[in-house]
């Protein structure tokens, strides 16, 4: 038997299933385990936004739910979006336990709000030992990296707002234990939120984004000046926020923030226009739908930070504000990526040594996609819904809307656990 | 002879199926080139997005599909970058699978 052509196929960096399948199911129990708590407790989802119910669900949320899976996501798509393999699994594997022992602390003690004592400074630490493990991870495998690209530079940015939010997450956690910090405690906090949802979560959400989206979508013919735009707009805006918070001069910042918001719009825009791939799957319409939450959030972001508004209602609309990033935006985008992501994790699992050899299922067969389409409708029903509970104050309102969107979560949680339990 | 041999080698290649899109790879325009040479089978090809966490799978396929043909000596699938995929490479029939009208 003669052999001419041999020694093919490039070796892949393959993702190591058994983490990343960790991180996803624990964010997944949080995610529903969230929702229930929030339909027992939904009469606490009003009024000052400096409260103990509503920061154990904004810290679940937050913490438990979406930058755990993001944790978890970048294990499997460094590889994808750098082109290498991740620096460390081992630091993979271990920080996931330091980090849910310390989002589990930080949560329960907010809930019941036990300021007294190291408890609530403990639990600040694990968190921000177990960023620092995430970002020395990430940062040793970019690294590797020969050309920075769209992608790498939102993702490097990210991991510093990252390490910045946990070191303010620090730094409060501390002052709530032994009060240390001259001035108003709540002033850091909009720092902390700040930072964290447009810092962190915009260009981790970005970033991946311009990777994923024209991947799945098969678009291969846009521009990119609308999304470069929006990162030197958005990063600006953070950098004067931080000086505004320094100086205690207003500098509008948050004008650089929605331009630049919007100017990722646009550019998801003519992501979607160049698309070969007309048809979207319940994955794409989820992530769809998160991209129209944004410039909606960056709206009432401009409406908090620029406008003279009653104090009443300004504090609405920062409840609303922070719903809508949780829910509207990073929510359903994760719920998006999840019904591309794990589906292929599991299929990869299984299935990528039996391709060519037998017939193999579609990653969209892999779930109910009539399950899916109804958990989107119902997502898309309690947020909106929720949204204007919390403008009209009605707790009935907001409760139907949290109960559609515990249904949702369930339906979700079906799902993926259809998908991981395949056999 | 040749050429009906390449061409049974393209139609075992449209059993490998891009399991995130649901189009086969020959109509997705992934494969370059194929080669026959007294059983001897070179196949250049691509996937849609470098770092595609799917080329594995798929190249392996490949390779896999063309062996089960009968008189098959030896298979090489060479994974290339350059030239990039483009969607022009994409079939009538796929586009019309994709949803365009």
């Amino acid at each position: 038997m003669s052999a001419p052509f041999q020694g093919s196929i490039t070796t892949p960096y393959t993702p190591p299933f058994k983490v990343v399948r960790q991180y996803f199911i624990i964010a997944t129990i949080t995610f529903i385990f969230l929702n229930g708590l929030m339909l027992m407790s939904s009469r606490y989802i009003s009024g000052f936004h400096f409260q103990p119910r509503l920061l154990s669900f904004a810290h679940m949320a937050v913490l438990g739910w979406a930058t755990m899976i993001i944790r978890g996501a970048m294990t499997q798509l460094i590889p994808v979006i750098l082109e290498t393999s991740l620096y460390s699994v081992r630091l993979a594997k271990w920080g996931l336990w330091l980090y849910l022992a310390a989002v589990i602390t930080i949560v329960s003690h907010f809930w019941f709000f036990a300021i007294k004592g190291g408890g609530m400074a403990s639990a600040a630490g694990m968190a921000f030992l177990a960023v620092i493990i995430f970002v020395i991870n990430v940062g040793l495998t970019m690294r590797k990296v020969k050309s920075i690209n769209i992608t790498i530079a939102h993702i490097i940015a990210a991991i510093v707002y990252l390490t910045v939010v946990a070191a303010i997450g620090l730094l409060l956690g501390i002052n709530l234990s032994i009060p240390f910090i001259k001035g108003d405690h709540l002033h850091y906090l909009g720092l902390h939120a700040t930072i964290g949802f447009v810092g962190w979560f915009s260009m981790i959400i970005m970033g991946v984004s311009y990777k994923l989206l024209p991947m799945f979508t098969l678009s291969y013919t846009y521009k990119t000046w609308p999304g470069w735009t929006a990162f030197g707009l958005i990063n600006l805006g953070v950098l004067g926020i931080v000086v505004e918070f320094l100086t205690n001069r207003p500098l509008y910042s948050s004008v650089l923030i929605v331009t630049g918001m919007f100017m990722f719009s646009y550019q998801i825009i003519l992501i979607m226009k160049g698309r070969m791939r007309k048809a979207l799957d319940v994955g794409l319409r989820h992530a769809v739908f998160a991209y129209g939450y944004i410039p909606v959030a960056a709206l009432l972001g401009g409406l908090i930070t620029l406008s003279n508004i009653n104090p009443e209602i300004k504090q609405r609309v920062i409840l609303i504000y922070g719903f809508t990033v949780l829910f509207g935006c990073i929510t359903l985008l994760i719920i998006g990526m999840m019904y591309k992501i794990v589906p292929f994790l599991v299929w990869f699992h299984k299935y990528s040594d039996k391709v060519g050899k037998e017939k193999v299922p579609m990653l969209k067969e892999m779930f109910s996609e009539r399950i899916g389409n109804l958990q989107f409708w119902l997502l898309n029903i309690g947020v909106p819904d929720v949204m204007a509970g919390l403008f009209l104050q009605n707790q009935t309102v907001v409760a139907i809307g949290i109960t559609i969107i515990f249904i949702s979560s369930l339906l979700f949680g079906y799902n993926m656990f259809t998908v991981f339990t395949r056999k | 002879m040749n050429i009906l041999s390449e061409q049974l080698i393209l139609t075992a290649l449209k059993h490998v199926i891009d399991p995130e899109i649901g189009i086969n790879i020959v109509d997705l325009g992934l494969i370059y080139d194929v080669k026959l040479d007294a059983g001897n089978v070179y196949i250049k090809m691509t996937m849609t997005t470098p770092g595609c966490p799917l080329h594995e799978s798929i190249a392996k396929g490949a390779e896999e599909a063309v062996r089960q043909l009968q008189g098959i000596e030896s298979v090489k699938v060479d994974l290339v970058w350059d030239p990039p995929w483009t969607p022009d490479r994409i079939s009538n029939w796929a586009k019309k699978q994709l949803g365009w009208r």
